[in-house]
């Protein structure tokens, strides 16, 4: 199946802890399914130690339940100082899946995710 | 978000950030009682440095050292460039007062931007239908191609992207001790820990094969810091490594396992490359040329980088009696003889610690000072001692403190050692690289130890004419380099 979801997560200066839990947690095939790229700042003309402020997981739709509840153990195992940020961008609408997403978010009051539709999917379609 | 442990590429002083949560027991109290002697007691009684720095963090910004002295263009670079902090800081009068009279609101300068200027790489091949009948890369800092040039952009980059990317990966081969990876098992590993490979992806989707820009990366990047662009030097060596693959002329050393010593490929294609004559005095020079292993660039006819100089010496030495040793970083475990010998490199001559406890920051400074080109300095056949030794090294560390904060560049805005936010010099930040806190900041020697070394310091004689200080904006210092550069349309 096709990389067509995107996920983009930050929470504060522990957004490398974040990302570095769900992909030692993940199998090495998993692993090998998600494209990643990471936002640093800029450097200043130095080498600096890495700093994520923030990352972008590209995944099968498959794929983005299990990174949720991925998120999910990292926030009940670390007591993180700042609120994670997700906007789940979708392929297609997922009544299921937004369903649990919500009960995910009522569950932890530091979790926000945004499910939102790319540009010219179901958001624009519901629309019409 | 707050500045992190870095080396800079002029001084080559590391810098470590220690998070307060690491710090033990026992270090705190030395802390505390701000002690120096007693604070350097206690870190050196601390079985490994492992306990209070990240292991991967000391890792990657120890490889920054070494690549400071075998990568020639970083060689060059650091001693031209601390030249040029040495002129700025002696004619800081001139250049205020010329800012002011212009009420220019800062200062630049395009030769310490010269690392983080963005250059763009463009696919030029000429094309019939479909068929590709003469590949060629361009490369400009502008992102406005030519009127009348067809050209698709790749990617923008600048020569610290290069070598961050290398860092990387030459990071994932000693902590995995596997020196041919596939795309796979470093794609892996570098989405498990913090990794830069926004330039290795590039070159695998240039190439069409990510095993193949892993296993030849880090020698393209070695022969391209040979040139005094290496950004320039990379996308020619690329493109030209990319005709020859294509064209299948690489697949009996492709079919080889192991080391393919694919600097010698690198260098047969550097031998090809438009080079002119050297041009050492001018870090700004419109000539595009290799740099020679062995500069023999004095300070002042007398001293070579006065951090990396001890260790540049050893290296050229090293490399000009045994080419190994051109090849080891490579294949790093492949060579672990040759490296163990010189396994010193990876361990900075000056490293910085900043430790923090309740508020409050103490600097510690740890390494072996007698590993400095200061400590070789030829002065007259007279013996530098240790008292003297750090003097120096103190004041150079102070004026490149102050020079750097004067023209905003070689350091990220956000770092500083000190705590005392009331202080009037606080904002400034000019004592950047100021490395005794006292408990008051009333008692800081900072502000009379500047005013000495600016008394003192005498510099080269008269105006240095290569010395370019641009008073304006961003845009202005762009457009500037961009008349010194030019537009580059690169082929094979």
């Amino acid at each position: 199946m096709g990389k067509t979801e995107q996920l983009t997560l930050s929470a504060g200066p522990e957004t490398e802890a974040l990302v570095n839990f769900i992909f030692k947690e993940l199998s090495d095939q998993l692993v090998d399914q998600i494209d990643l790229k990471r936002v640093t700042p800029a450097t200043g003309g130095v080498a600096r130690e890495f700093i994520t402020t923030g990352a972008l997981l590209t995944l099968a739709p498959a794929l983005a339940l299990p990174v949720f509840r991925l998120i999910e153990r990292w926030m009940e195992t670390n007591r993180q100082r700042e609120a994670v940020n997700v906007i789940y961008q979708a392929s297609k609408q997922d009544k299921e899946l937004m369903k649990t997403l919500a009960e995910l978010e009522k569950r932890h009051s530091d979790l926000m995710i945004k499910y939102a539709g790319r540009v010219g999917s179901f958001q624009q379609r519901n629309k019409a | 978000m707050p500045a992190k442990s870095h080396v800079d590429f002029c001084l080559f002083v590391q810098i470590l950030e220690v998070e307060e949560d690491r710090i033990p027991p026992e270090l705190v109290a030395a802390i505390q009682s701000r002690n120096p002697a007693e604070i350097a007691r206690t870190l050196d009684s601390l079985p490994t440095l492992r306990n209070i720095v990240d292991d991967q963090t000391n890792l990657h910004e120890s490889i920054h050292i070494v690549q400071g002295v075998i990568y020639r263009f970083l060689r060059w670079y650091s001693l031209a460039a601390f030249q040029y902090v040495s002129d700025t800081f002696k004619q800081m009068d001139e250049l205020t007062a010329a800012a002011q009279s212009v009420n220019a609101t800062s200062l630049h300068s395009p030769i310490f931007s010269l690392l983080d200027m963005e250059w763009h790489i463009y696919d030029m091949s000429k094309r019939f239908l479909f068929w590709k009948y003469k590949p060629a890369l361009g490369i400009s800092i502008t992102d406005q191609v030519p009127k009348g040039v067809k050209a698709k952009p790749l990617i923008t980059l600048n020569t610290i992207d290069l070598i961050e990317n290398a860092a990387s990966l030459l990071q994932y081969k000693i902590s995995t001790g596997n020196d041919f990876p596939t795309w796979i098992e470093f794609s892996r590993w570098a989405k498990r820990n913090p990794a830069y490979t926004r330039i290795l992806e590039f070159v695998r989707d240039y190439l069409g094969d990510g095993n193949v820009a892993v296993r030849i990366f880090l020698d393209l990047v070695q022969v391209a810091f040979d040139t005094n662009r290496p950004v320039q030097a990379f996308a020619i060596l690329l493109a030209a490594f990319k005709y020859n693959y294509d064209k299948g002329y690489l697949d009996p050393i492709l079919a080889q396992r192991g080391h393919c010593r694919w600097i010698e490929i690198f260098d047969h294609y550097a031998g090809k490359m438009p080079l002119e004559k050297p041009e050492y005095g001018n870090l700004l020079s419109k000539r595009f040329f290799r740099i020679e292993s062995d500069l023999g660039l004095r300070l002042g006819g007398k001293m070579t980088h006065p951090i990396l100089g001890h260790f540049v010496t050893k290296w050229e030495k090293l490399e000009a009696n045994d080419i190994a040793y051109r090849y080891a970083f490579g294949a790093p475990n492949g060579y672990s003889k040759h490296i163990s010998e010189i396994s010193e490199l990876f361990h900075a001559p000056i490293t910085l610690l900043k430790l923090t406890n309740e508020e409050q920051n103490f600097v510690s400074v740890i390494g072996n000072l007698r590993n400095t080109g200061v400590a070789d300095a030829d002065i007259d056949g007279t013996e530098i001692t240790d008292i003297h030794l750090k003097g120096v090294l103190v004041g150079f560390m102070m004026m490149f403190g102050v020079v750097r904060r004067l023209v905003g560049a070689l350091m990220d805005p956000d770092f500083r050692f000190c705590h005392h936010i009331d202080c009037p010099f606080y904002a400034q930040n000019y004592c950047n690289m100021w490395l005794f806190i006292p408990k008051k900041y009333d008692d800081c020697g900072f502000p009379r130890r500047f005013t000495e070394l600016r008394g003192e310091w005498f510099g080269r004689p008269g105006t240095s004419s290569e010395f370019v200080l641009v008073v304006g904006n961003g845009p202005n210092a762009t457009a500037d380099f961009q008349e010194r550069m030019g537009w580059a349309k690169l082929s094979n």
